[in-house]
């Protein structure tokens, strides 16, 4: 049996995107952002979750993704607080699908040397889906969230 | 047959000597077988047998004197037997030649019609040779027409049977009376038959031929009978005695005596009152045809007749009876008297009355002269008494009209010249009137064709009426069935309105049921998106649950696959409810349309009623108007038909006068006519009076001429 890893599948506009299932502590139904004055971009607004401040980021932005028409299943995935360095973070992302379970020849790592915007922020490409399966044929890109949201600090920090 | 050489010998048998001699022998045989000796011969048939009495026994000399007894009378037996067999040879040969010799036709045929015999008469008449016909059979002969019974029946009946044939033989065709004889033998039966003929041709055919003359006697009889009674001149038969036998109806008639009774007179009994040329005695004398002519007293009256008498003889020129023939001139007789008094009397008048004219015709010169005063004397039995006395009375009179005359005929000058002048006068007034009638004669014709032109107007107008009655009769018609229809269309309106109404109710009912099914969609949606939700929230739940177990390494492992398998339970109920949720979109969609297309037919149900019901509406105010229409029309038909009334009073009063016009038109012309005939006769009177008055001058001067006094 070869070595698995499990991740966290979801959704923004027409693609399908992973994230380690480690920084993932929940996910909760989108419900209304409070938006913060002067607050940048990316940043939706805040929540109300059980209690706690969260804040909420719009991935998509940050990403450069254009801005979808899918809003009914919006979902927003809570991280866990070590992610941000001990604030709660949430990311809004138009589906979550599932938690697979994905084997370890399905993972296909890319060289750093391909010119993205994102490249930094693969992890690599997953090939899940059957081979006569056109649908779940599709490649789900493994996001580095974490380093998303580090970097995001970053550029907090030096702002 | 009789001849057969067997008997001849049986019969000459004891003519031969030997048999004697065996007598002889006999008698020198022992008794008594000297008896049994003859008795053996007897019976043998020796007829000398004879016992010797002399070398037998006195015992056997009774029965040798009896058997001699009996044998002499065997002998005498015999001999009276071939007496009477020579006789019948004798009888036959005879009856032999009595068919050979016999003049009648014979045959001899056997029964079955072969001929056995026949005589030479039968080979003459017959044309076939003798020995042709022995052999032959009857059956063979040509027999066209039988009458009486055949020869069959001889046989059959055994008796004499008689026919008439008629047989076509070489000779030619005869016809035989048949006499059929049947010969019988011994024993009774037919042995054959005897035929004998009777040729009878030539005696038929003599019959036929009296017959016909018979015949065409009688048809010459029935003619001159004819001839006689049928005869329009009166005839009388009468025979040497003068007794009538018969006379016609010609005679009969003339002379009114009855046809029973004239048979009953004679010549004698008619009342003689006059005779000129001869007399039927004469016929009786000379035995020549006599003419001459009678006055005779019949019951109807006195007749002058013409007599002929003419002698009627038998073969030997003798008088049987004698044919008057009378010819009526009683009137002609009557008419020539007549004549000849009137020319008697007619002579003597001629000769008075040319003396009677010579005095007259003396007179009369004297006044052709103009000697007005010779006057002739009238004597009694003049026959121009009359004429003369007349003369002189006209003598008397033109005496008097002379004078008369002149005194006139100088009245007549002094008149006619009067005359003259007016009737010239006359004349121009009558050129005028002439003149005038042309002119109104001319007037009224055109007046005339005036009229009729109005006429024809008329008539045209009264056409066009009829037209209009006719045209308005149909409009009528017309009016009165668009008037049925509208009230049929109306009632059918009526009755689709009723219908729309309800379809409208119906729609209605079926857009609320709609909605209501709507609202129960609606609700089905609520919980539709209700279930939908939790199945997010259980999906939603499942994934952090799986998040939760991933967390928790491999102790959480089993816990991730229930979470999946609850995350994909939630999925599917998802899916479930979105398709749910689609179709109930889909409904919503289509009731959604059926509503508005209901309610769209609804508005058009609305429309349709509101259209029906102006239609109805439209078509009652239609049937209403077609009745005004109707009564309009009906008041145009009066008004038309008074209208065409009155026309044809027009007319009428139009032919009237027309008719007026004309005859007033005729009548003017008539005068027209007058006026110029009476100018003609005018002016003819006028040049008349002038002629009167150079008449009336050369009047008075020839007038001058007669001597008056």
């Amino acid at each position: 049996m070869a070595a698995s890893v499990d991740v966290v599948e979801f959704q923004l506009g027409e693609e399908h995107y992973a994230l380690d299932i480690q920084i993932a502590r929940e996910i909760v139904e989108m419900m209304p952002i409070t938006p913060l004055p002067r607050a940048p971009e990316y940043l939706a607004g805040i929540i109300n979750l059980r209690g706690e401040i969260t804040n909420i980021i719009d991935l998509r932005d940050l990403l450069g993704l254009p801005e979808s028409e899918k809003i009914e299943n919006r979902k927003i995935v809570v991280l866990m607080p070590d992610v941000a360095n001990g604030s709660n973070v949430g990311i809004i992302v138009d589906d979550v699908h599932s938690v697979i379970s994905v084997r370890n020849d399905q993972i296909e790592r890319i060289s750093d040397g391909i010119t993205s915007s994102i490249s930094g922020y693969v992890k690599a490409i997953i090939k899940i889906g059957k081979e006569d399966d056109e649908k779940s044929k599709a490649l789900i890109i493994w996001l580095d969230v974490q380093k998303v949201i580090s970097d995001l600090g970053c550029y907090q920090n030096t702002q | 047959m009789i001849d057969k050489p067997g008997r001849k010998a049986l019969f000459t048998g004891p003519i031969a000597p030997g048999t004697t001699g065996q007598a002889q022998e006999q008698r020198a045989m022992v008794l008594p077988e000297a008896i049994e000796a003859a008795l053996h011969a007897g019976i043998g048939g020796d007829d000398s047998a004879k016992i010797d009495l002399a070398g037998i026994p006195e015992e056997y000399r009774p029965l040798a004197t009896s058997i001699n007894a009996l044998l002499e009378k065997k002998k005498e037996e015999k001999q009276r037997l071939r007496h009477r067999l020579e006789e019948a040879k004798m009888l036959l040969k005879g009856s032999d030649t009595i068919i050979q010799q016999n003049p009648m036709p014979i045959l001899v045929v056997d029964p079955e019609f072969k001929v056995t015999m026949v005589n030479t008469t039968y080979a003459e008449m017959s044309g076939i040779p003798m020995d042709q016909v022995l052999g032959r059979n009857l059956r063979d002969f040509k027999i066209t027409s039988q009458k009486g019974s055949g020869l069959r029946q001889a046989i059959q009946e055994k008796r004499r049977v008689y026919a008439e044939v008629v047989v076509e033989l070489p000779s030619g065709t005869h016809i035989l009376e048949q006499y059929g004889i049947p010969l019988l033998d011994n024993e009774n039966a037919v042995e054959s038959i005897l035929i004998v003929y009777n040729d009878i041709t030539e005696q038929r055919e003599s019959e036929e031929e009296i017959k016909a003359q018979m015949e065409n006697i009688g048809e010459l009889q029935r003619q001159s009978d004819t001839i006689i009674q049928q005869n329009p001149m009166p005839m009388l038969v009468v025979d040497t005695a003068m007794k009538i036998l018969t006379a016609n109806e010609a005679y009969l008639k003339l002379t009114g005596i009855d046809r029973s009774r004239i048979t009953t007179m004679t010549l004698r009994d008619f009342k003689v009152h006059n005779q000129k040329g001869d007399g039927i005695k004469k016929v009786l004398a000379e035995k020549v045809r006599v003419s001459g002519e009678v006055t005779v007293e019949f019951p109807s009256g006195v007749y002058i007749l013409e007599q002929y008498g003419i002698p009627l003889t038998n073969e030997k020129n003798e008088l049987t009876g004698i044919l008057n023939v009378y010819n009526d001139i009683t009137e002609k007789r009557k008419e020539e008297e007549q004549i000849r008094d009137l020319m008697e009397t007619a002579k003597q008048e001629g000769e008075r009355l040319a003396k009677s004219a010579e005095e007259l015709g003396t007179a009369l010169a004297a006044m052709a002269k103009g000697d007005l005063t010779a006057f002739v004397n009238a004597e009694n039995g003049d026959p121009l008494d009359r004429v003369k006395s007349d003369y002189n009375l006209s003598l008397t009179a033109i005496r008097t009209l002379l004078a008369d005359v002149t005194k006139a005929a100088h009245q007549v000058e002094i008149t006619t010249k009067e005359v003259s002048k007016s009737t010239d006068e006359i004349i121009r007034a009558t050129e005028q009137v002439a003149a005038s009638t042309q002119q109104s004669s001319e007037d009224a014709r055109r007046q005339l064709e005036k009229i009729e032109e109005i006429g024809t107007d008329i008539n045209d107008l009264s056409a066009s009426i009829e037209e209009i009655a006719s045209t308005s009769q149909e409009v009528m018609e017309q009016a009165s069935k668009a008037s049925k229809e509208g009230n049929d269309a109306a009632a059918l309106g009526e009755v689709a309105a009723k219908k729309m109404q309800l379809v409208e109710e119906i729609s209605k009912q079926t857009v609320d049921e709609i909605s209501v099914l709507n609202n129960q969609m609606r609700e089905i949606n609520n919980i539709v998106k209700l279930i939908a939700d939790i199945a997010n929230q259980t999906n939603l739940l499942a994934l952090n649950a799986a998040i939760e177990a991933a967390r928790a390494g491999e102790h959480g492992r089993g816990f991730a696959v229930v979470a999946g398998e609850i995350r994909n339970l939630a999925g599917e109920s998802k899916r479930a409810s979105q398709d749910i949720e689609d179709l109930i979109r889909t409904i919503q969609a289509s009731t959604e349309k059926t509503t508005g297309s209901m309610q769209a037919s609804h508005q058009e149900i609305q429309a349709g009623i509101e259209s029906v019901n102006k239609v109805i509406n439209g078509l009652n105010r239609i049937v209403n108007s077609v009745e005004v229409v109707t009564h309009g029309i009906t008041e145009i038909t009066k008004a038309t038909e008074d209208q065409a009334g009155s026309t044809n009073n027009v007319m009428q009063k139009m032919d009237e006068s027309t008719h007026m016009t004309k005859e007033s038109l005729d009548r003017t012309e008539d005068m027209a006519a007058l006026a110029e005939e009476v100018s003609a006769s005018t002016e003819e009177v006028g040049s008349a009076s002038h002629e009167l008055a150079t008449m009336a001058e050369q009047l008075k001067k020839a007038m001058m001429q007669f001597k008056l006094n």
